[in-house]
Formats: C-alpha cells, structure tokens, sequence
C-alpha cells in the first residue's frame, strides 16, 4: 500500500483523531481526511475514495455502522476498521457482516492499530488476487460455453461438422480481425 | 469454564508460559470460545492443530523447538485450522511483515487484553468463514469445468464414431444420464473408456 494513500479517520472525539493521526504519521502516512459525522464521512468516502479507514461506532448522524453499510457496496476494496470505546460481541458481529474488515478498541495504541494494519492490507491483498483469479476463471469458463454453444448452433443451421463449424468461426475471426468471443457474443445475439 | 454454547468455537492455545495460557483460558471462561487444546512449543500446537483442527490457533511467536510463526506456516498451508491469530510480546515491525506474509489474521501484542482478544477473534473468525466459502466456490468452479471438459470429450467421440451432430451426442449423454440415474459426467466416461479415449 502506498504511503500517499488516503486515510479516513471518522471520529466523534477530536482526541481519538490526534491519536489515530500521531501513530498513522509516525508510520509515513500523511494523507489523512477526518470527519466527525457519519453524513461527512460518507461524502468523503464518495469524493476522496479513501484506501482505508477507522469509523467509530459513535458517530452522529449516521452511526459507524450505517457508513460502513453504506460504502460497502460500492466500495469493496476499501479496508474498514470499525472502532468503539468497548467490546460488544453483537456489534462486532454485526459490523463484520456488513464487511469490516477490524474491530479496534480504544484506546488506540501504536502496538495495536499497526499490526491490525500490516496484517489487515496483506489479506486484502490476497482476497483481491483470488478475487481476480476466480472472476477470470469464470469468465474463461463462460466464455468457452458460449463458444460451444454457437459451434453447435452453426453446425446444425448449416449441417456442418463440429470441427468445420469451429473453423467457419476461426475463418471470420481472422478475415474480419475481430476476436472469436466477439463473433460469438454477436452471433449469440 | 466456558458457557454452555451449542456450537462453541474451538481454540488453541500455544505459549510457552503456563501462566499466559491460564491467563487466556479466563479470558475465554464464559464466551463461546472453548479452548480445546494447549500446548507450550509450535511443534506441539502444529501436531495438535493436525489433530484437532481447532477453529482458531491462538499462538505465542517465541517458542522452545518451533517458533510460532514457523508453525504458522504449515498450519495454514496445510488448513488444519479455521484461522490462525499471533498473540506476543513482539512488537517488531520485522515480526508483524513475516506474520503477515504467512497468512495469519490477526496479530496482538501483549499484555493480554480481553476485549482487544475477543473482537480481533469475532471478526477473524467471521472472515475465515468468508475464505471458507470461496475456496469452495473455487473448487466447485473447477469441478465445473472438468466435468464439462469430460462431457466435451465424450461428445466429440460420439459424433465421430456415429456420424452425428453434436445435438444429437449431447442428447445421448443426457438421457442415458437420466435412465442410469448417474451423472452426465459419469457416462461421459464411460464413452470416453469405451471409444478408446482417455480421460487424464
């Protein structure tokens, strides 16, 4: 993660977001956004799209759980700590549900809040690259579908064999320079 | 004790020193976590961890015979826990990186803090369920596409060796499947065996 990355710090005690503030500087991150609301923490969360952030479960207006539920759909690589004064079982379970990524307790120490980080942005590292490999794969899948699909298509409309009606389509790739799984979305069509 | 759950959380615990493993066991007395194992060495967590395969692996980094973090590794290369969470005295940012890049899912620092254990531990727990299921989609994604591939080849030996279209070879596979009452998959292979194929 980039050190010039965007840190939301959504806090309702201006004395969590100095402390939240010294150790993430003290860590070389300098790009730090705050908010003491829920209703300014989810503007930012839509204006600056911030990488990570620490919402408290206290926040006025909107309460750390309605910003999470709110930005979480939209924004799904975003690393979301859920921070509270006190451990609720309930609340974490339910913050964790709605796609937080932590539970930090105040308060906030050095010791803490950078581990959670480290091993926070490294599993989101690994989540993002499964992610991208399975959609791959699926859509590779998907793809071979249709492609078997439309050869059975041209092979019955034209009598053609398997293998000729995979060439036909083969043959209008290269002569129309269009890629085969695009002949095969447009003849599908 | 532990409260009386239905489904309690199976934990383990690995330090080398007695008094933080009973100190953990209160901080677990009356929660869902259930601590089903200790042991004060990695080699010991590793062997009960392949035993048990406890829901969470709660372990020390500093251990006599294996590390914790070394045990680590091999418990979550070979799955033998739900998740697995460091609780030490190091603070090193050097520790923290190696857990990270271990896979690990959480990482606490000493002394022990109930509140900092159990919320780090709900949504650890959580998350592992989340891994849980998209390796299994993972998996069922890769069935998928063997499967598929079996029925593909079966198809192809079918309208070579009848002559006929590729409608047709399908159309043999599924009712067979549905007479025989087997998978599609199933009788693919046998066609596959049967037409001098082979299905690797």
């Amino acid at each position: 993660m980039c050190l010039n990355t965007c840190i939301l710090l959504a806090q309702k005690e201006e004395k969590n977001i100095e402390s939240l503030s010294t150790i993430l500087k003290e860590h070389g991150y300098y790009n730090l956004a705050t908010a003491r609301d829920g209703l300014d923490a989810i503007k930012i969360f839509e204006e600056k799209s911030p990488s990570i952030a620490f919402v408290d479960t206290a926040l006025p207006l909107a309460d750390g759980l309605t910003v999470v539920c709110n930005v979480r759909q939209e924004n799904k690589d975003c690393l979301i700590a859920v921070t509270s004064s006190a451990y609720n079982k309930a609340l974490v379970e339910r913050a964790a549900g709605l796609g937080a990524d932590g539970f930090i307790i105040e308060p906030f120490s050095i010791d803490y809040v950078i581990p959670w980080l480290m091993v926070s942005l490294a599993e989101k590292r690994r989540q993002r690259m499964f992610r991208n490999e399975f959609d791959m794969l699926c859509s590779d899948f998907n793809e071979q579908l249709m492609l078997e699909k439309t050869i059975g298509m041209i092979s019955e409309q034209n009598k053609m064999s398997y293998e000729q009606a995979r060439a036909f389509i083969e043959k209008l790739s290269k002569e129309k320079e269009m890629s085969v799984s695009k002949i095969v979305q447009i003849l599908q069509k | 004790m532990s409260c009386e759950c239905e489904n309690p959380v199976t934990v383990l615990i690995a330090d080398d020193d007695k008094n933080v493993r009973m100190a953990l066991e209160s901080v677990f007395a009356a929660t869902p976590y259930q601590v089903i194992a200790q042991a004060s060495n990695g080699a010991q967590a590793l062997s009960l961890c392949r035993r048990l395969s406890p829901d969470i692996a709660l372990l020390d980094i500093k251990m006599p015979i294996m590390t914790g973090i070394e045990a680590a590794k091999e418990i979550i290369r070979d799955g033998l826990s739900g998740c697995v969470v460091m609780l030490t005295a190091f603070n090193d940012l050097e520790y923290v990186e190696n857990a990270s890049e271990t896979g690990v899912a959480g990482y606490l620092v000493k002394p022990i803090d109930s509140s900092r254990i159990l919320s780090t531990l709900d949504v650890c727990l959580k998350k592992a369920g989340e891994s849980t299921k998209a390796r299994n989609d993972m998996v069922e994604l890769q069935k998928r596409q063997s499967s598929h591939e079996t029925v593909k080849r079966a198809k192809l030996l079918i309208m070579e060796n009848r002559n006929c279209s590729e409608q047709d070879a399908y159309t043999l596979l599924r009712e067979l499947s549905r007479r025989k009452n087997v998978s599609m998959e199933a009788v693919a292979k046998g066609f596959i065996e049967k037409l001098g194929g082979t299905d690797d």
